[in-house]
């Protein structure tokens, strides 16, 4: 078959060095959209670097907006964002339009917890950039139920994680929760059942550890959507930059998880 | 005649006359080492006792501040609810509790 090229069309196209990487699959990832739920430090990185992958459309949830403290680990947010204390979902959506015009990027201005059911399974993938517990285990089981892959990242210190679930199949994210998670869950919510944040995780992650954990998560976000390249699913991935190391550790599926629980009890039923 | 003895396989028995009672000895001695310290310690546990049991004690004992950690057993994360028998752990083995992030 004869192919027909104009010279110089390797340096007009955005994204002709992706589509040199064999086990990309930039073409999906063009026609794919993933729900970023939280707009921090982490969200910043991830949706940057979705962006600049191809994903060509992006929903990105937060409820909060930008303050100062935020500026030296946010690479979107700007001095007047905090000034004028613009929403923080607001602010990551306009800098990735800005960014990659062909990006479509939504703002939702919610909870996690207060998203309809149809936003999970609108999108191809899930990312948690979260900042608690509770906010994750809302996340993992809503993508879960959808059928959506969740690539869930957290840090602090020098200290950074993710862990990517790819339902039906293996362990979700509460099989690798225990009594600690559950009593941090607990700490948020006063007596009256009312959210309260006096928990505040011992150390912040500096930008270097929110980089590298943010490039993971990324990372086996692309290849969920990548055939030539399976994603570590079900697999904890363990930064610890006091050590230098990076580690894949195995996770079993625990039936006592509240997930896969229930899912047995509706196999049971069907 | 009364006996008392052990058989030195984690077996004790005693004898009364002709009638021999034999107990096993189950419990076992896991080597807990703090990610964050570098510190270690011996815990000696029954075949019923929970990972989440093994998180607690020793969180408690280092003093850990509240927060999220697992404990690994070289490449792979424990779950909370396995018992030292179902997981399975025998005597010896060395688990590293480790801080599970939250920050985002």
């Amino acid at each position: 078959m004869d192919s027909h090229i104009k010279v110089g069309y390797e340096k007009s196209d955005r994204l002709d060095r992706a589509r040199r990487v064999e086990w990309l699959d930039v073409d999906r990832l063009s026609a794919s959209s993933a729900l970023i739920l939280g707009a921090g430090a982490l969200g910043n990185e991830v949706a940057k670097n979705l962006a600049l992958s191809g994903i060509s459309e992006m929903t990105i949830v937060d409820f909060d907006v930008v303050e100062r403290s935020n500026l030296a680990r946010c690479v979107f947010f700007t001095e007047m964002d905090a000034l004028q204390g613009v929403e923080k979902a607001l602010c990551l959506s306009r800098a990735i339009s800005s960014l990659t015009p062909g990006t479509k990027a939504t703002p939702v201005v919610s909870r996690v917890e207060d998203l309809s059911e149809g936003m999970f399974s609108e999108h191809d993938l899930v990312f948690g950039c979260l900042d608690n517990f509770n906010a994750r285990v809302h996340a993992n089981a809503h993508s879960r139920s959808s059928g959506v892959p969740y690539v869930d990242g957290g840090m602090h210190g020098m200290v950074g994680r993710v862990f990517v679930s790819r339902p039906p199949d293996g362990p979700c994210l509460e099989c690798t929760s225990n009594i600690t998670h559950s009593k941090i869950a607990a700490l948020r919510y006063s007596c009256t059942g009312s959210s309260v944040s006096f928990f505040v995780p011992p150390t912040p992650a500096e930008i270097t550890t929110t980089s590298i954990v943010a490039a993971l998560a990324v990372r086996e976000g692309l290849r969920a959507l990548s055939p030539l390249a399976p994603p570590l699913d079900g697999q904890f991935i363990y930064y610890d930059g006091s050590r230098g190391s990076l580690e894949v550790m195995e996770v079993e599926v625990d039936e006592r998880c509240p997930n896969h629980s229930q899912e047995k009890a509706q196999g049971r039923k069907g | 005649m009364s006996r008392f003895g052990a058989t030195g396989s984690g077996e004790y028995f005693y004898t009364l006359q002709r009638w021999t009672i034999r107990v096993m000895d189950t419990s076992i001695v896991l080597k807990i080492k703090n990610a964050e310290t570098g510190s270690t310690l011996d815990m000696e546990l029954e075949p019923e006792n929970t990972v989440n049991e093994i998180i607690e004690s020793a969180a408690s004992f280092w003093h850990k501040d509240p927060g999220a950690y697992v404990l690994r057993r070289g490449k792979k994360v424990l779950g909370g609810g396995s018992t030292v028998k179902e997981a399975p752990l025998v005597t010896g083995d060395v688990l590293e509790l480790i801080p599970d992030p939250e920050g985002g």
